[in-house]
């Protein structure tokens, strides 16, 4: 008894410890630095300390690096920018933009993994993440169209059933589709003009 | 095996004929009200080779003595009991019926998006995907016209319905007094918690109504042993239906585990025949994902955002405050943890089925205090359903040992609870009225706010966006995140809380209809106020 009293503590504290960094994320799987440093980005920002501002896109650097050099050249200007003028308005429209391209390039990679249904469904449910995260700011009929593309999406993917029964194939007509719509409703989103 | 018989609780008036015993074959024969004390022996069970304790019961409790005379003498006076408690329980149900079938919560639009499509990682429903109230959801969809909202409003009433009667079962098949059965019923149906379990389209009902049927037939399986594969296949089904009651199904299989173990094994094995399935269907849908995703959720409920008091940012107020909000809540508590108390008293210690209703009270109550919102009044109805079984079966004692003032001070027990159930459902309940939820009230109040309204909000961020897709709605669990997109608006921001905020007047309230729902109040934030609208949950 007192053994497996002392086993199950060691499970209890390594899962806690484990699990500890990515409490608090919306990611289905995996911490996501752009979102789950969002709070603390705007706390910083709406009390005007701007080196913990700093402090909290520091730890986007890595996701921002990646978009600017694979997906949206300007990205980290667009940050670097509003942290010099110390402009929380345009910091959150940098925002915007890195959750828009978040959600392409997400839905690109859901694409691509089509035949992998675990994998296109996570990126699917991430893009969602990101959606949900920046949904308040959008306007309604962005909101409407994106919310609708994403639903679409995910029935694109398909579905492996339980032990094949009731299994569907995906559906990459339908997916293309719904990625158009998605990327034609965020094209613009948090960029100036 | 028990230290006293559940043949051995007859009342005077059912003690006629020899009750055969439900395990080692034995007869045991009931004494009278009249009899000497019990005399306890101790021999071997001849099937198990396992140590068993009889007694001759020689005393029987005052009510219970009572209502057997009653129910002799003035059949008709039990029979008009009988009545106005059918009465009660239909009026009940019409006016739970007559309810408009809507999502109280964002939990509740999860479940009804998982009946139409399935999927954890999508919140469709929530961490760990209830597969069994799923099912049973999906079971009634095409009565219901495919309407999911409506199968599970449904549902919901349909297994809150099946508490009482399933109470007055268990504590029939316990103390073998009609009398007592219908102390168990009345307890069941009057506590304040049954309607918002009822209305709330979780899975709290389902979860428990299952649970109830196992103690039932595990009470029953004192006379019919193969019943007690069928309570498994019942606990197995609530665990699907529920699974965050495992501590309410551990702590009863706990008390099982001390008074008769070697019924684990039945039961055990009637659950995984439940359970075993909804695991490998979860796998088969969710994969290896199933067990990040239900990490995430565990430890974030646990740590994060679940206001449990392991939680770092928990609120300052706990279950005590939360109590101290409902009229004669903390009174109701206190006579709820009483009820148990006098059964754990009066009971003989080795009494399976009443070991496990304590064991399940013990570890429920440990498992709120630690891990539950206590936002959230449901987490606690798994208390007073089983001290609507404890309580009248704390007053059939089987030794014969209480005496007339023990016996008295359990009347007296009955009575208070019941007195104090009325009394708060009194104070909560608006009979009369068959509102829709706060949040649907909320909504509906909202929908004809103009575009470019900005609401800040705790409850229902899901639900409100749906329903609302005018105005922008942000999530106080951001609250930094909510305050600047509140300042940014370019029109209204409002604010939708439990609590009165802090400074501001709400203009408008939406009741709650029961004890285990929350008024909402909405507040206009002014310029510059924004950033202070989390300081209200």
């Amino acid at each position: 008894m007192r053994r497996l009293t002392i086993l199950v503590l060691m499970v209890l504290a390594v899962a806690g410890w484990t699990g500890r960094a990515n409490a608090y994320s919306y990611a289905a799987a995996g911490a996501e630095p752009l979102l789950d440093g969002r709070e603390a980005l705007m706390g910083a920002i709406d009390k005007g300390d701007w080196a913990a501002a700093q402090t909290a896109l520091d730890g986007m650097k890595a996701d921002l690096t990646y978009l600017d050099e694979n997906d949206d050249p300007g990205i980290a200007k667009a940050f670097a920018d509003a942290m010099a003028a110390k402009d929380g308005k345009a910091v959150h429209q940098a925002l915007m933009r890195a959750y828009a391209d978040e959600i392409e390039r997400r839905l690109k990679g859901a694409r691509d993994n089509l035949k992998d249904y675990q994998t296109a469904k996570v990126l699917v449910v991430k893009a969602q993440r990101f959606f949900s995260a920046m949904a308040a700011d959008l306007q309604p009929d962005t909101r409407k169209t994106v919310e609708d593309g994403l639903k679409q999406a995910l029935d694109a993917i398909g579905n492996p059933g339980v032990f094949g029964v009731g299994a569907s194939d995906p559906d990459p007509a339908a997916f293309a589709a719904a990625h158009a719509n998605v990327e034609k409703a965020l094209k613009g989103v948090g960029r100036p003009g | 095996m028990s230290a006293v018989r559940a043949d051995t609780l007859l009342p005077t008036t059912e003690r006629r004929r020899p009750a055969r015993s439900g395990r080692g074959g034995q007869i045991l024969l009931a004494g009278g009200a009249g009899s000497p004390p019990p005399r306890i022996e101790t021999e071997a069970d001849g099937s198990t080779g396992h140590r068993r304790e009889r007694s001759d019961d020689g005393g029987s409790s005052a009510l219970r003595a009572a209502t057997a005379r009653a129910s002799q003498r003035r059949p008709t006076a039990f029979l008009l009991l009988v009545g106005l408690a059918a009465l009660l329980y239909g009026a009940l149900a019409v006016w739970l019926f007559a309810h408009p079938a809507a999502l109280p919560s964002d939990d509740a639009l999860y479940f009804a998006r998982g009946l139409m499509r399935f999927s954890i990682l999508d919140f469709s429903p929530q961490f760990p995907g209830y597969p069994g109230f799923i099912a049973l959801g999906r079971l009634l969809l095409p009565l219901t016209g495919g309407d999911p909202v409506r199968s599970l409003f449904v549902l919901t009433i349909l297994c809150a319905l099946a508490l009482p009667p399933l109470a007055a079962w268990t504590a029939w098949e316990i103390a073998r007094s009609r009398g007592l059965a219908l102390a168990a019923f009345l307890l069941a149906l009057t506590q304040p918690l049954l309607p918002g379990l009822a209305l709330s389209l979780l899975s709290d009902a389902a979860g428990l109504a299952f649970f109830a049927l196992f103690l039932a037939l595990l009470a029953a399986a004192e006379r019919r042993p193969r019943l007690v594969l069928l309570s498994g296949l019942a606990l197995g089904i609530a665990a699907c239906c529920r699974p965050s009651y495992a501590a309410l199904f551990a702590g009863a299989l706990g008390g099982l585990a001390l008074t008769r173990p070697r019924d684990l094994l039945p039961i055990v094995g009637g659950a995984l025949l439940v359970g075993v399935p909804a695991l490998l269907f979860l796998f088969a849908r969710e994969g290896t994902l199933l067990i990040t995703e239900g990490l995430r959720f565990t430890v974030g409920h646990t740590l994060v955002w679940g206001n449990t008091l392991l939680a770092p940012l928990a609120a300052d107020d706990g279950w005590l405050d939360a109590l101290g909000r409902v009229p004669f809540g903390r009174a109701l508590a206190a006579a709820t943890l009483i009820a148990a108390a006098a059964a754990a008293v009066s009971r003989p210690r080795r009494e399976p089925v009443v070991a496990a209703l304590l064991g399940a009270f013990a570890a429920h109550l440990v498992w709120v205090v630690l891990m539950q919102n206590p936002d959230h009044l449901r987490h606690l109805a798994p208390l007073p359903f089983l001290a609507a079984v404890l309580a009248p079966v704390a007053l059939a004692p089987a030794s014969g040992r209480s005496s007339t003032a023990a016996r008295a001070a359990g009347a007296i027990v009955i009575a208070g609870l019941f007195a104090l159930q009325i009394a708060v459902s009194a104070a909560t309940l608006a009979p009369g009225v068959a509102l829709a939820p706060p949040l649907q009230q909320a909504a509906r109040f909202l929908r004809s706010a103009p575009s470019g309204t900005a609401l800040a909000t705790n409850e229902g961020v899901a639900v409100l966006r749906e329903s609302l897709p005018a105005i922008r709605v942000y999530d106080m669990h951001y609250p930094a995140d909510a305050a600047f997109g509140l300042a940014q608006a370019p029109g209204e921001a409002l604010r939708l809380s439990t609590m009165p905020l802090p400074g501001s007047r709400p203009f408008r309230t939406f009741a709650a209809r029961s004890v285990g729902e929350q008024t909402l109040y909405l507040a206009r934030l002014h310029p510059g106020t924004a950033g202070t609208a989390a300081a209200a949950r």
